[in-house]
């Protein structure tokens, strides 16, 4: 087999590094959406990059880089929820959620309160306020429904690639989604978005 | 074969699978004729919008990377000295 030479050490380190500042931040983001925790998300991160240092010589820019080092870092999470599997399925399966939905809708299902219109955004003034709120309702939602939600529409993920990571089917993937909606959109109603004419009630 | 009459918490179920692939000719009738009828789900509807729009805004303006989610410098330091880092300064 003809194998290409394979680069020095000091490449891989130069690259690692460059990986490391080029896409530290946005491996992180990544990890937290599926991880939840900051500091477990730092290690993946580390074991990202230190799997990628180690695979250095069979990058063969097939893919873009940032693209490998996600699937790297995916590959590293699914071995992860892999280690936790008993936790993983006890109290987060995607449809561990009626009770949120029942609390909606009652048993013909209709609205038990329908929620208020949002007032649609005026230019970019609260935009901060969005996020905080926003921030504050995501850290309040079950475990892999914040991942299905960070991933898909934060990260701009596709749906395939987080069936994939969250191990679940595509029907799955749009429960998770709804019940995260809901949730989120309650929350958020709550704290105050976007009801300036006021919910009645 | 969709039916025809929805629940609210089917037509909330549609609406947000609506956002992230098309819906089939029946479903969309279907929810089209709920809507028409449900408020709630209306506003449900639209607030989904709203959700999708500020976020699609606030990913592009960057407003998303607060220093919250960016990697701690600790721990771009730790993990750079791993690859033993091209900050050591070189002597002479």
């Amino acid at each position: 087999m003809s194998t290409p030479e394979a680069p020095s050490k000091t490449e891989a380190r130069a690259a690692a590094t460059r990986w490391l500042e080029q896409y530290g931040d946005r491996l992180y983001r990544h990890a937290l959406a599926l991880v939840r925790d900051s500091a477990q998300a730092e290690d993946l991160v580390q074991d990202t990059l230190l799997a990628a240092f180690a695979a250095h010589a069979s990058f063969r820019g097939e893919a873009s880089e940032y693209t490998w080092l996600v699937r790297i870092l995916r590959n590293r999470v699914t071995d992860l929820h892999r280690r936790t599997r008993e936790v993983a399925l006890s109290h987060l399966h995607p449809d561990a959620d009626e009770e949120f939905l029942d609390r909606l809708f009652d048993e013909r299902g209709h609205w038990r309160d329908a929620p208020p219109v949002w007032s649609s955004p005026e230019a970019g003034a609260d935009q901060r306020d969005f996020w905080r709120i926003l921030e504050l309702c995501l850290g309040l939602l079950p475990e892999r429904q914040v991942a299905a939600f960070r991933l898909l529409e934060l990260e701009g993920a596709d749906s395939d690639a987080v069936c994939k990571v969250l191990e679940v089917s595509a029907s799955n993937l749009w429960v998770l989604m709804h019940r995260a909606r809901a949730r989120l959109m309650r929350c958020m109603t709550e704290n105050g978005l976007g009801t300036t004419e006021g919910a009645d009630g | 074969m969709a039916k025809l009459h929805l629940t609210c918490r089917e037509a909330t179920e549609l609406l947000s699978r609506g956002l992230d692939q098309p819906l089939g000719r029946p479903e969309r009738m279907a929810l089209w004729l709920h809507l028409i009828i449900c408020r709630g789900c209306s506003h449900f509807g639209r607030n989904l919008r709203v959700l999708r729009d500020r976020i699609v805004t606030g990913v592009r303006a960057g407003t998303v990377s607060s220093s919250a989610q960016m990697l701690s410098a600790a721990a771009r330091a730790r993990i750079g000295a791993l690859f033993g880092n091209a900050h050591k300064p070189r002597d002479q």
